[in-house]
Order: C-alpha cells, then sequence, then structure tokens
C-alpha cells in the first residue's frame, strides 16, 4: 500500500521475516480470518475502513493477503510432498487407511468379526493372524493392541476392502 | 473396544504427520548432502523418493525451518502445515481429524501459505 501524505507515522512494515509475539499474532490472525472471508471485490473497503491508528495492523493484513496471492501465482505448497503422484509411501500409507477405517485395536481372547475366514490386523509390517474362529494369541495381541497404528486388511479374498470394517474385532 | 476420543484423535493424527514431516526433511537433507558430494559418506536412499525429493527438497528445508519460526506463534498452523503438505491429507480429512469445519481448515491453510510465504520470500 502506498505510504500517503498524511498518514500517521507507522510501524515498520512486515519484514521479510515477519516476527509475532503470540498476541500481536493472534489479534491479526482474527482480522486476517476476516479478511478471508470476503470477496476480494470488497476487500479493499473493508481495508480502508480500518481505525487509522491502527494502520500497522492493516499494512501486515493487507501484505499478508500480497503474499497469499503471490504464494498462489507460485504454486507455493499448492501440493503436498508426493511419490509420482502418490502420497508418501510406508508408514503414511498405512496411516491414511486408519483414518478410512478408523482406529482398531486386538486383545487376548478376541475374535474376528464379520469376515468369515480369517483377519489380519497389522502394526506396521506385523501381522497378527487369527484362525478361523478361533482367538487372538495373547503373545500376539500387544502387536495389534496400537489404536490408530493398527489397521486391519482381510485376509480372505472375499475381503475386498479394508474400509468394509469399522472395527474388525469383536470381544470374545 | 472404543474409538479413539476426539483430543487422542488429534494427538494421533498430528503426531503422524510430524513424523512424516521429519521423515521427508531427512531425505531432503541426505539427498542435498549426496548433490554436494557429501563427503566420503553414502546414505542409501531409497531412490524412489529420493528422486521425486530432489527438485523439491530445496522447498521441503525452507518451509520446515519456516515452521520453527511459526511455532513460536502459532502451533495449529503448524500442524495443519503437517498434515497438509507434509503427510498430504485432504481438507476433508484435516476436518474430521481435528473436529472443525472443512471452511476452517481452508481458511487456516489460506493463513498458513500466507505468513510462510512472506517469511520465506
Amino acid at each position: 500500500m502506498a505510504e500517503g501524505a498524511g498518514h500517521p507515522v507507522r510501524e515498520p512494515r512486515l519484514s521479510e521475516k515477519p516476527q509475532f509475539d503470540p498476541d500481536r499474532w493472534k489479534a491479526i490472525s482474527h482480522l486476517l480470518d476476516v479478511a478471508l472471508e470476503l470477496p476480494d471485490a470488497e476487500r479493499r473497503a473493508w481495508l480502508d475502513r480500518f481505525d487509522p491508528r491502527d494502520a500497522a495492523s492493516r499494512d501486515v493484513i493487507e501484505e499478508l493477503l500480497e503474499a497469499y496471492s503471490r504464494a498462489e501465482a507460485a504454486g507455493f505448497l499448492a501440493s503436498p510432498v508426493t511419490l509420482d503422484g502418490v502420497p508418501l509411501p510406508g508408514a503414511f500409507a498405512a496411516f491414511r487407511q486408519g483414518i478410512e477405517i478408523g482406529p482398531l485395536s486386538a486383545r487376548p481372547g478376541d475374535r474376528p468379526r464379520r469376515h468369515g475366514n480369517r483377519v489380519a490386523c497389522r502394526a506396521g509390517r506385523r501381522a497378527v493372524r487369527a484362525p478361523r474362529g478361533g482367538e487372538v494369541p495373547e503373545h500376539r495381541a500387544d502387536r495389534a493392541h496400537r489404536p490408530g497404528a493398527v489397521q486391519a486388511r482381510g485376509a480372505h479374498s472375499g475381503v475386498s476392502s479394508t474400509r468394509t470394517s469399522p472395527s474388525c474385532w469383536t470381544r470374545a | 473396544m472404543g474409538e479413539l476420543n476426539a483430543a487422542d484423535r488429534q494427538h494421533f493424527f498430528a503426531y503422524v504427520a510430524r513424523a512424516m514431516r521429519f521423515v521427508v526433511v531427512d531425505f531432503a537433507r541426505r539427498r542435498n548432502a549426496e548433490k554436494r558430494g557429501g563427503g566420503s559418506e553414502h546414505i542409501a536412499i531409497d531412490e524412489n523418493v529420493a528422486g521425486v525429493l530432489v527438485d523439491r527438497g530445496d522447498e521441503i528445508l525452507r518451509v520446515h525451518e519456516g515452521l520453527e519460526d511459526l511455532r513460536r506463534v502459532d502451533e495449529d498452523l503448524v500442524r495443519l502445515v503437517e498434515m497438509r503438505y507434509f503427510a498430504g491429507l485432504q481438507v476433508q480429512e484435516i476436518a474430521q481429524a481435528l473436529d472443525i469445519s472443512e471452511r476452517t481448515v481452508e481458511r487456516q491453510w489460506q493463513k498458513a501459505r500466507a505468513i510462510l510465504f512472506a517469511s520465506l520470500a
């Protein structure tokens, strides 16, 4: 924003590396929320209605809005880190599946539910398998009892998707 | 056997996203070191991952450093960037995980991009 004659003395404008204290940022963040909810065409008028005594906040908000526009134009953070267009594999692939199927856990004595054959609940790469109609062996249960890190995978060919069961274990 | 409560879910997602951030940053650092010769030390890196990160390694490291500054004033934005950028979660997934509206996630994301871009420009 141009520094016009007659404007009050302002605090330094947003530097290349903005430094805020938490309280200051909280106030700026709240105002930025308001600005971001406005259509582009209305933001200028909204900024112009700022109390001249708080011109410093107005300048910071205006620069952050401009920064956002430049970030958009530059594609900054436009896409997450990917591997050939697919989110990073490995642990996070399991994490993403965990979101879709919900948290799971298994304890000694639990029986696989719904899937007639067997179900494996995996913690990382380690599978905990329960045989048909069987129970989770105690020495293996702790592997699976890791809520969130555990994902269910139907070991039977008839179980087509891990998303079919929000909870694959049932208490014996 | 219950589902994780809202607080546990938030902590879990935040924890995993942060873990992913540091995994990615570690890859990027190693890759950059290899590009520079890396002395006599050779670190085995998954070539698939390293190949993808090579072009974005600098951005990843700069964002990582920017987040360290941002953490001092707004932990929520840091958590959001970790989930969205480093962990690749969709807006809907983040909203569900954090139990907030999608519009709030979008607005927070706009703020995070703005302040990081301004600080890294």
